[in-house]
């Protein structure tokens, strides 16, 4: 990571010591590709994947901070700074300011705010000048808007709070009005720390939602690369944290969820829609909660959800029943309860009597039942040993005796046996020779450059996740055609249009992305054969030299399910990085193209969804008759893009806005040669 | 007529004439639902059954091996019937505190009204004087369950709910905790001997909301003539006192724990961490989370109105705390003494009310450390 100060590495690995479990042999030191990097020793042990595992109460999120129950109490203004990035944000800005009495002192201090750059938006004009017409300006990253606003109303929650907590100096603030704001060199400052926590920050869980965590934020990225048409990840870590937890405490098995259907009955559902939806509305605070999205979700987790579910509901079954039926003792283990209630409920027709022998008999089965219950999961005990060495377990023992166990290491020693209740960053690639075995994170195996700049501050030679957008031009040509119609032909057209935002596109987009997703399963390499050679290539080595490439296609699975469809049609227009124009384009273009008529009957007036989907396939997707038409308008709008750049001036980040320029000049140049 | 379910997790009325042999036997009425009601509350019913052999008390987990020398005492004197006009937490019939279930880790930290906070001072000197008076009996003879029955009855004669009762099903209605034991210890027909020291943890529940506190006395004159059970028990008591000199608005919950922890180790006494102070005020426990160790990560800052307990439990050997099979009581793991003392407080404007302060007149008290 790159604003990670190396004289206060060793502080950091002593707070790692005291509150996670990391593998110590691991080396933390500068790397080229950018501060400092974590790399794998020559004799590095890779029988166990695991490199971090750290309770959930140990990470940095705001429901573990300090001002949690202010932020609680605070009735915002604008935004919501209680949840999300804002919250966690604020909850650094806090502890930081908290010095030495924060119990994530040594961590902060390892992180260096002062040098670390600020958001692009808050970059200064020459620079933002220069990302004229790049996807940076055209996504509209480069407004400080939300930011301000953010950052308004952190000065507002400190004065509100000032009476209980001292106001961080950064906070420390008087000037009300935006203009006035954003030349302040304490924005830039605010700035420096909202970059770092984005740019280091966690999906955790849905309780937590995000947080930093340490350690895990040490590692650098690895950018995907193209394998024919798919992107494939070259992360050598992932980050897996349950995320299935009660949003309400946070723990996998509770009272919560039966409670609330009992209180709420099927409204749940609609109510975390509408929260969702509230969240949404910032678009700023939006992207900064997806930030490393990626890190968590592989895979698994949006596949067995569904699975999940069931068995909670399974649960809760069953739960019901345990009240009714009622057990003695409180800290029973849930499945003796289980195996209690099956024998009483089975096998059992009402009684008139309790006798003496029905209590022998009773006592014996409870005994056989609680015999069969004393069996511990053997793996996870073994997974986490603080011990070290296995040779030195003889000198442990002596310390047991001498009554000098550190009781702080003791509780961890618990706390991470129960992985459930823990982050763990596992090894799922072996490190290579190449990149001097540095252990490479993935930050985001789908986030293009201009995104990769708004949370990280970096960009990435020859990212395949860059595409360039058209909607600027497709904008105009519609205008352009509009224009030269008679006014009712353009109500028309605007009918047009309005069917294909309200309905057409969202078809479009579902039937492209099915298409897609064939055209990739399609094109795998080595597809099947290796999926069965390593099944296991989460777990360890069976990655390694016979399979390579092809081998992440088998086991990547999320890269399968994750395929990312524009969200709008206005943004749907575009050229991607092999330098291909997205199909939704030559949809616009046929709608354009579409006489009225057979809009009309053919779409429009159809209520049947089948035959709809039909017509539209038909239409938009299988008849390619005016491809090489189309291709020619497609050609003439990169070419007015790649007009409309500037003449870069000299500015502080000259050298990283040219190689973006060259890099979109070169997405542009592939679609006009081809 | 009907009866109440005698499982500690129904506590439903019943009109089944099904009824347990054993209590029948010795002239009780325990009537169950059905028997899966009896089945599931087995394991702890049974514990009020007098002895097979006709002993007075036994031990009911004979295989276990106790860190220390107290072991315990049953069987369990029958659950004390509550007048039907006292106000029951939501818990008292089938054990769960949901409403506690519900409002768990929300971040919320509530702070009283004038109101609440008027009526907070009126039970929790309620409850100073149910510990009062109980604590007078402490003495060399007495056993735990004697102890039970007058708080039981001095709860009763004040309108109040004993809290502890039923709550996650605790059997009684006070946590009696002798030498080794750290806290929840179930009263029971142990005696109490010259030269122990017993904690009383006293909660109740009146006019809608439950006071909490403790303290821990010498039984006898033996256990204030031994130097090191007068050094744990008298430096808890001023680990809360300093703990409590520091309560204002803008302290941060994890800072107490740094005091008293400070003062523990001056003292070579240890620090249990798996029990923590607590809010308290509608609910029995609810936010904060207030560690008694350094270095904690308790959530959240003191403001006005905020009420909560710090109950420190200090130990002569290790902190490591083990527990019994009845899944109540926490021993130390080295058999060695622990002592606690427990205050509910009020943050205030300016810094801190001790709602449950000590009367003149309140059985107990500091005595001067041996050199």
């Amino acid at each position: 990571m790159s604003n990670t100060v190396a004289q206060n590495i060793d502080s950091l690995k002593g707070w790692l010591e005291k509150n996670a479990f990391w593998r110590n042999e691991l080396i933390i030191r500068p790397s080229k590709y950018g501060g400092i990097g974590v790399f794998a020793p020559d004799q590095m042990d890779y029988e166990d994947p695991l490199l971090l595992r750290i309770p959930k109460t140990s990470v940095l999120s705001a429901k573990n901070s300090l001002i949690y129950n202010l932020l609680v109490d605070y009735k915002y203004e604008e935004v919501d700074i209680s949840t999300g990035m804002y919250g966690v944000i604020i909850s650094v800005i806090y502890e930081l300011s908290a010095g030495t009495k924060s119990p994530w002192y040594e961590y902060l201090n390892s992180i260096d705010f002062e040098n670390s750059s600020v958001p692009v938006c808050l970059w200064d004009q020459d620079d933002k000048d220069n990302f004229k017409n790049t996807e940076v300006d055209l996504l509209n990253l480069l407004n400080p808007d939300e930011l301000i606003q953010f950052y308004q109303e952190c000065i507002k929650f400190a004065k509100a709070s000032s009476q209980y907590v001292a106001i961080p100096a950064i906070l420390n603030e008087d000037k009300a009005s935006s203009a006035e704001l954003v030349k302040l060199a304490q924005l830039h400052k605010f700035g420096q720390v909202v970059l770092s926590v984005i740019s280091r920050a966690f999906k955790i869980d849905d309780y937590y939602d995000l947080g930093m965590v340490p350690g895990a934020d040490l590692f650098n990225h690895m950018e995907p690369q193209l394998n024919g048409k798919n992107i494939v990840g070259h992360e050598n870590i992932h980050f897996i944290c349950d995320g299935s937890v009660c949003g309400e405490c946070g723990e996998e098995d509770c009272d919560h969820e039966e409670e609330l259907e009992m209180e709420l009955d099927s409204d749940t559902e609609e109510i975390e829609d509408e929260e969702v939806d509230e969240v949404q509305e910032t678009e700023f605070a939006d992207q900064l909660n997806d930030a490393d999205a990626e890190s968590i979700a592989h895979g698994e987790d949006d596949g067995d959800d569904e699975d999940d579910d069931d068995e909670d509901d399974e649960d809760d079954d069953e739960d019901e029943d345990d009240d009714d039926d009622s057990s003695s003792e409180p800290d029973i283990e849930s499945s003796q309860y289980d195996m209690d209630l099956e024998s009483s409920v089975i096998e059992e027709e009402p009684i008139k009597e309790i006798t003496m022998e029905y209590i022998k008999q009773m006592e014996l089965e409870m005994e056989n039942d609680s015999d069969a219950d004393t069996n511990q999961d053997p793996d996870e005990e073994s997974t986490v040993s603080l011990e070290g060495d296995e040779g030195e377990e003889g000198e442990d023992e002596e310390e047991e005796q001498e009554g000098e166990v550190d009781p702080e290491q003791d509780e961890l020693a618990k706390e991470l046996s129960d992985s459930s209740k823990c982050c763990d960053v596992v090894l799922v690639k072996l490190p290579e020779e190449i990149h001097e075995h540095e252990i490479f994170n993935s930050y985001g195996n789908e986030l293009s450059n201009p995104y990769l700049l708004q949370r990280y501050g970096f960009i990435t030679g020859q990212n395949v996740n860059d595409t360039c957008l058209l909607s600027v031009q497709v904008f105009k040509h519609i205008k352009h055609i509009k224009a030269g119609l008679s006014s009712e032909k353009q109500k028309q057209l605007e009918l047009k249009f309005e069917w294909f935002e309200g309905m057409g596109f969202d078809i479009v987009n579902q039937l492209i992305g099915e298409h897609i997703q064939k055209e990739q399963k399609a094109t795998k390499a080595c597809g099947d054969k290796c999926e069965d050679n390593c099944d296991g290539c989460e777990e360890k080595d069976g990655c390694g030299a016979e399979c390579e490439d092809g081998c992440e296609d088998g086991c990547g699975e999320e890269d399968d399910d994750e395929l990312e469809l524009p969200e709008t049609w206005q943004l749907s227009p575009r050229i991607n990085f092999t330098g291909e124009c997205t199909l939704q384009t030559y949809a616009i273009l046929t709608l354009l193209d579409l006489p009225f008529k057979i809009f009309k009957h053919k779409l429009l007036l159809v209520n049947k969804e089948k035959k709809l989907i039909r017509m539209i396939k038909e239409i938009f997707l299988e008849d390619q008759s005016s491809r090489s038409a189309h291709n020619a308008i497609i050609k003439n709008w990169c070419v007015q893009r790649l007009s409309g750049y500037p003449v870069l001036k000299p500015s502080s980040h000259h050298s990283l806005v040219k190689s973006m320029v060259e890099q979109e000049k070169a997405i542009l140049q592939k679609f006009i040669d081809q | 007529m009907a009866t109440v379910c005698a499982s500690p997790t129904c506590g439903k009325d019943t009109e089944s004439a099904l009824k347990c042999p054993v209590c029948l036997k010795n002239g009780v009425n325990s009537v169950f639902c059905d028997q899966s009601c009896f089945r599931s509350s087995w394991s702890v019913h049974k514990h009020i059954h007098p002895s097979e052999d006709g002993t007075d008390s036994y031990n009911p987990f004979p295989d276990f091996s106790f860190s220390g020398e107290l072991r315990p005492a049953y069987p369990l004197s029958d659950r004390r019937p509550v007048a039907k006009h006292i106000k029951l937490p939501d818990y008292a019939k089938n054990g769960k505190p949901i409403s506690e279930i519900k409002n768990d880790r929300v971040g919320r930290i509530t702070q009283l009204s004038e109101k609440d906070i008027k009526k907070m001072r009126k039970v929790s000197k309620v409850s100073r004087e149910i510990l009062d008076v109980t604590a007078s009996h402490v003495r060399p003879g007495i056993t735990t369950d004697e102890l039970d029955a007058i708080l039981h009855k001095e709860c009763m004669k004040r309108n109040a709910y004993p809290s502890p009762l039923n709550y996650y099903n605790f059997p009684k209605s006070v946590c009696t905790s002798i030498n080794e034991v750290i806290c929840h210890g179930i009263p029971d027909k142990t005696v109490l001997k010259d030269g122990d020291i017993i904690n009383l943890d006293v909660t109740i529940y009146y006019m809608g909301l439950h006071s909490d506190l403790n303290e821990t006395y010498y039984v006898g004159d033996k256990a204030k003539c031994d130097p090191d059970t007068v050094r744990l028990v008298e430096t808890t008591r001023e680990c809360l006192d300093l703990a409590i000199k520091a309560v204002k608005p803008g302290l941060a919950f994890r800072e107490l724990g740094n005091i008293i922890q400070a003062h523990a180790t001056k003292n070579d006494c240890s620090v249990v961490r798996t029990y923590c102070g607590h809010g308290i005020g509608e609910l029995f426990h609810c936010q904060p989370n207030i560690p008694h160790y350094a270095k904690n990560k308790a959530i959240g800052i003191i403001k006005p109105g905020m009420v909560f307990t710090i109950e420190p439990m200090l130990c002569l050997g290790t902190h490591k705390d083990m527990s019994w099979p009845d899944n109540w009581t926490a021993v130390t793991e080295d058999g060695k003494k622990s002592a606690q003392f427990e205050h509910m407080l009020l943050a205030t404007e300016t810094g801190v009310e001790v709602l449950t302060a000590r009367s003149e007149t309140s059985p107990g008290g500091p005595v001067a450390r041996i050199e």
